[in-house]
């Protein structure tokens, strides 16, 4: 009989705790989405995402090996459909590039002589690491992808992501060995861009939509479509003139014209990735010239005595 | 030599009891990991089914003693920060279908396969909707609901698959549970 009536209590008590229990962790949910507002700190929880990207990125990686012959199936399959007719647009496009090589050759050549006849400074050297994305994150609330590469291979935040077709993302968490990049058409994604060939400034903004939108267009500028953008570098961290995507016309719900970029890259297959590792501006007050050494960034132009002398030449 | 079968036995049953214990967690973060794997079929991105909480359906069904409220947190607390998105999202989502999944779960479970996955349908629907208003709550009205749908209609076509699979591993773990009682001389 008392063992009926404890086995009972037993039952109401695994009840009751199921009960509190469900009340407790939907209150804890709940307070964390709260307590992140609406995202604006990107330190938020910090600590504790970069710690689980850490553990997270070799699972995935190993995970990725036996899915990975998944999609390597699909795209044997897909790039063998219709091969003839591949093979010849892709003919016809070879052909072109050719010419477009050559002239970007002769226009390279140009540009390292022109650099070299006004001693050109201020432009850091790039190091470029390549990875693989091992996680992506193409829900409705987040563009991310994670990548097996850290702190220890060089990794910082804020360096660019490319593909070789264009700009992918930036880093925005590292942890030693993982980090997350922050895709063009995330939400928090803002990038200062500009129109080549017109040298107009705007901001790529993500909004969790395939394609990033163009706000704080310059003054005056009416974009077209198939103007190309690329990264202006204004805000010191991404170098200037990664190419990004070309400007599409569309209509807002409210019937007002907007401007979105059709990325070259395509966010939502990425494979391997490249790192921009730049050295960032320093801004001079946070680098003072050492007594010793005296100021050895101003650079003497071919022909002036003095550096303060003004120098007039010609192009050649 | 009967020792040697006795020891055989004893460890066999040590790890059918962590599998009895583990199997459903351990699965729903199998499923965690397909979900955010890098996959395309024909240079296209799948909207991925939600893995988890397929997992988290079937033994929320079949054993909720083994998808206990803190394991459905910890599976939605794990996806939040794999995947980079808010912290408590899907834990906020999956709770909520979860809790209204398990007080009607007389409803669904044991009649029948079809009965069943149309009660998966109502879980990816109500897990759909605590998204998005928790998205709504976070982000501003700034989510894409097109993605959101074809997410959980996915989800939804994948169950029958997925949730014959987690029946086969019910089935062994449930035979390793049975290993371990008889090894220990007790009964179910």
């Amino acid at each position: 009989m008392a063992r009926r009536g404890s086995s009972g209590a037993m039952v109401w008590l695994r009840g009751f705790w199921a009960r509190v229990s469900i009340v407790l962790f939907i209150g804890i949910s709940v307070a964390l989405l709260l307590s992140q507002g609406n995202l604006d700190d990107p330190q938020s929880f910090n600590k504790i995402r970069v710690a689980a990207d850490d553990v997270a990125a070799p699972a995935m990686q190993a995970v990725d090996l036996p899915l990975g012959g998944l999609s390597n199936f699909g795209s044997w399959l897909s790039s063998n459909w219709n091969a003839a007719e591949r093979v010849r647009v892709l003919e016809a496009e070879n052909r072109a590039l050719r010419q477009w090589e050559s002239l970007s050759h002769a226009l390279h050549a140009k540009i390292l002589r022109y650099e070299q006849l006004l001693n050109m400074q201020g432009e850091p050297e790039v190091r470029v690491l390549s990875t693989r994305v091992v996680a992506e994150a193409h829900g409705p609330f987040v563009r991310s992808a994670l990548l097996r590469i850290g702190r220890d291979d060089g990794v910082s935040e804020g360096l660019a992501v490319v593909d070789p077709s264009g700009l992918i993302g930036r880093i925005v968490s590292v942890g030693k060995h993982s980090a997350r990049v922050l895709l063009v058409n995330d939400l928090n994604s803002r990038i200062p861009v500009v129109f080549q060939g017109a040298s107009v400034r705007a901001i790529l903004a993500g909004d969790n939509q395939r394609d990033p939108k163009l706000i704080y267009v310059g003054k005056g500028f009416v974009p077209k479509n198939g103007d190309r953008v690329s990264t202006s570098g204004d805000d010191g961290v991404l170098p200037s003139g990664i190419s990004i995507g070309e400007v599409v016309e569309v209509l807002n719900p409210d019937g007002s014209v907007g401007y979105r970029v059709q990325t070259y890259a395509n966010l939502s297959t990425m494979d391997f990735v490249q790192i921009l590792a730049r050295q960032p501006a320093v801004p001079p007050e946070l680098d003072p010239i050492s007594p010793e050494t005296g100021d050895q960034s101003i650079a003497i132009l071919p022909g002036a005595a003095d550096p303060s002398t003004p120098v007039t030449g010609e192009l050649q | 030599m009967s020792q040697g079968i006795t020891r055989l036995s004893s460890v066999a049953a040590q790890v059918g009891l962590f599998a009895w214990i583990g199997v459903p967690t351990l699965a729903s973060l199998l499923g965690l990991l397909i979900y955010v794997a890098p996959i395309h079929m024909f240079g296209m991105s799948i909207p991925m089914p939600l893995f988890p909480l397929m997992a988290i359906f079937f033994w929320a069904m079949a054993r909720p003693q083994l998808m206990p409220p803190f394991v459905v947190f910890a599976i939605g607390l794990i996806q939040d920060l794999i995947t980079g998105g808010p912290l408590g999202l899907w834990s906020f989502s999956y709770l909520c279908a979860y809790t209204i999944m398990t007080t009607q779960s007389d409803a669904f479970s044991g009649r029948g396969a079809g009965m069943l996955w149309a009660g998966f349908g109502l879980m990816v629907s109500l897990t759909m909707v605590a998204a998005a208003l928790a998205g709504v709550m976070v982000m501003g009205a700034k989510i894409d609901g097109y993605h959101l749908l074809a997410q959980g209609a996915s989800t939804f076509l994948v169950y029958p698959l997925a949730g014959r699979l987690y029946g086969r591993l019910q089935q062994t773990t449930q035979q390793a549970r049975r290993m371990y009682d008889i090894h220990h001389g007790m009964t179910l």
